[in-house]
């Protein structure tokens, strides 16, 4: 099945499960609170939004200096950089490294980019046991499925699914199934692999050129374990990440805290430079950094799209999206979902594969309001749209159905008439039996929704009734 | 000399010719002002913002402080486990120290002999510096190495008042001349947690459950 139908098929099944749809609009109606607290704590919301938009541009702008300024430092601390092109590049340098330390544990903290190269499946496949640390990733790792949301990737699970699991794949109590319990019995899980792991994996929020310094932040402590337990410690991220100077982290830290989950900053922010130096008493022998292009260099030439490697995947687009709260992240089938996932998927991944995507949105704009680094990601939307028609990738009916519209739109008289022969049908078609059966000819809507009832006059009656009663009438008319 | 790859030439050829006609920008302005209003009573904000993050702030002074932290490490380490406390072998930490009641001074493993160990019941270091906005402590590998500050289940962090800074702007330019000796600097405000569950926060997720600081005026 191509992945378009399946988008189509998983998004109408997700759409369909109104019970999960309310949890998860209750769980990012609280994000939402404290989101709008978080912002409250800038005495200029907006100024910082374009303060960020302003150093991420000038990182983008200058990007080769800065990366190679970077590598410079981490260098003459000791460390490794690896420009990986494509996923597969940076998948074998990482087994590489793995096999020259005779990894046989490897602990991991939440990385999207990780995802992206598909790196997990790659180690296990080489006989290297990888463990996600990050609970929620814990969680979707035990259930075999990928990260539900960039930021938070179990937020999909009840406690009782949660209990569950843990009773099965952990050998947990039965009954201990409170959020203290569960975070307790991962930890205590989760604690001999860390002190067992030979090789730590990371993924890195921002690369800091001027003093090269890779910053992650993270609130759980599993980041910083995997940075300072294991013998060796790899950081895995892609080569957009990149801000120009330790003080743009006085901005952008409190900035993807206020968008990312609404605190007014991430309980740890990490700054690592390198391997443990000869004073130091402790942290990894070996310190790599695996810089990936996997596309990203494609889109810095594209002038159009080049803002969209601005993204600090603070997940506050998904968030806010009313699509992604109806169908949630597994059905986009895609490593970023939401907008943000709409707008890069088709270039990192391709557009026959994921040209679809973008049309799976209403255009409100809510994303691109949200988004701390002002990327305009609904017009980026409307882009990809109309790449893929160009590609063919349109459907055909739509086409018609878009025409047919404009024709009707195109006389008022005509567009009246249209309203009211609808409007007529469809208070036939609610008397009639058998909505949402296979035989109704709405069934694409009605399977899932009941059919609202038609209102009895149009806009235009309503509005003449309204305005008839005062003597002065709209010379519009 | 980095790892030679091909891939790199190819990459940096590719971003090269996407690069901007126009030189490096200058550094901008420090960033809190105008993003941020300014600050009325920095220590009532540190002690809010302390209380919001859960870190347990003691304000102390030189008379009560080996009182305090004594108190803290008796009340952290449990009698019967036998985990030692990690400390940061620094001057000020052994001064308030010595005069610790037994059984505890032979629970203390000082930085200087050994890294912190998965055992650890406790963590005791000093601070680089503390921001008041956010009420983090700064910390580097020099105060008692990389993972002390985050393997332990009770942190206990000595700092003095005189080591606040407004805002993380000042933070950051500590930071950087950290960053010359060590190889890990890390921001911590408050302790550990995780809202995975149902979003609902739990302290101690990976790191601390407590973080306790103790501010010496």
């Amino acid at each position: 099945m191509n992945a378009e139908r399946q988008f189509r098929r998983a998004g109408a099944r997700a759409a369909a499960d109104a019970a999960r749809q309310d949890f998860l609009r209750a769980g990012l109606a609280g994000y939402g609170h404290a989101a709008a607290g978080a912002r409250r704590r800038f005495a200029d919301w907006s100024a910082a939004r374009d303060r960020c938009q302003e150093v991420k541009a000038e990182a983008l702008a200058h990007l080769d200096a800065y990366l190679l300024r970077f590598e410079e430092r981490v260098v003459a601390r000791g460390g490794h950089v690896f420009w990986a092109e494509t996923a597969a590049a940076a998948r074998d340098y990482i087994l590489g490294v793995a096999r020259r330390h005779g990894a046989r544990r490897v602990i991991k903290s939440k990385s999207m980019v990780s995802e992206e190269v598909r790196l997990t499946p790659a180690l296990e496949a080489a006989g290297i046991a990888t463990v996600e640390t990050d609970l929620g990733e814990f969680i979707v790792q035990l259930r075999r499925e990928p990260p539900f949301h960039i930021v938070t990737p179990a937020m999909h699970l009840r406690r009782g699914e949660i209990a569950a699991l843990f009773q099965r794949e952990l050998g947990a109590p039965p009954g201990a199934d409170s959020a203290e319990e569960l975070a307790g019995a991962a930890r205590r899980a989760l604690r001999d692999q860390f002190l067992a792991a030979e090789m730590g994996i990371t993924g890195a929020n921002f690369l800091i050129a001027e003093e090269g310094l890779v910053a992650i932040t993270e609130n759980e402590g599993n980041a910083r374990l995997c940075s300072s337990l294991p013998r060796v410690h790899v950081v895995l991220t892609g080569l957009e990440k990149v801000l120009p100077r330790l003080a743009d982290l006085g901005l952008f830290w409190p900035v993807l805290a206020a968008a990312g989950t609404g605190q007014p900053i991430t309980c740890y922010n990490s700054l690592i430079g390198g391997p443990r130096q000869p004073e130091e008493r402790d942290g990894p022998e070996e310190f790599h950094v695996v810089l990936l292009d996997n596309g990203r260099s494609a889109l810095l030439a594209d002038r159009e799209r080049r803002d969209t490697l601005a993204c600090i995947r603070c997940g506050a687009c998904l968030n806010v999206c009313p699509v992604f709260h109806t169908i949630g992240g597994h059905a986009y089938g895609a490593t970023y979902s939401g907008p943000i996932g709409a707008v890069l998927m088709p270039q990192l991944g391709g557009l026959e594969r994921f040209g679809h995507l973008a049309f799976a949105s209403s255009l409100c704009g809510a994303c691109t309001e949200a988004c701390p680094v002002k990327i305009d990601l609904h017009r980026h939307l409307i882009r990809n749209r109309r790449d893929a028609v160009a590609a063919g990738r349109g459907r055909r009916r739509e086409g018609w159905a878009v025409r047919a519209w404009a024709w009707l739109a195109a006389d008022p008289r005509r567009y009246q008439r249209a309203g009211a022969v609808l409007r007529r049908l469809l208070r036939v078609r609610r008397v009639l039996p058998g909505e949402g059966g296979m035989l109704d000819p709405l069934r694409p809507w009605t399977r899932a929704r009941a059919l609202p009832a038609p209102p009895a006059e149009s806009f235009r009656e309503w509005w003449r009734r309204r305005t008839a009663a005062p003597p002065a009438r709209d010379s519009h008319d | 000399m980095t790892d030679a790859n091909a891939g790199r030439e190819r990459i940096l050829a590719r971003l090269r010719a996407a690069r901007a006609a126009a030189p490096l920008a200058p550094p901008p302005a420090p960033h809190a002002a105008g993003v941020f209003a300014p600050i009325a009573d920095p220590l009532v904000r540190f002690q809010e913002e302390c209380a919001a993050n859960r870190t347990e702030l003691y304000q102390v002074d030189a008379a009560n402080a080996a009182t305090c932290l004594g108190d803290l490490l008796a009340q952290a380490l449990a009698p019967g486990d036998g985990a030692p406390a990690y400390v940061q072998d620094a001057p000020i930490l052994r001064r308030l120290l010595a005069a610790l009641p037994p059984p505890l001074p032979a629970r203390l493993r000082w930085s200087s002999e050994a890294a912190v160990g998965g055992d650890a019941g406790a963590a005791v270091t000093l601070a680089e510096a503390l921001v008041v906005r956010t009420g983090s402590i700064l910390v580097s590998t020099a105060c008692g190495g990389r993972a002390a500050s985050v393997l332990a289940p009770v942190h206990i962090v000595y700092a003095e008042a005189a080591q606040l800074v407004p805002e993380l702007d000042q933070a950051l330019v500590a930071a950087r001349a950290c960053a010359a000796a060590a190889s890990m600097l890390c921001l911590i405000t408050g302790p550990s947690r995780t809202s995975d569950i149902e979003k609902k926060l739990v302290l101690g997720a990976h790191g601390p459950r407590r973080l306790v600081l103790l501010l010496a005026r």
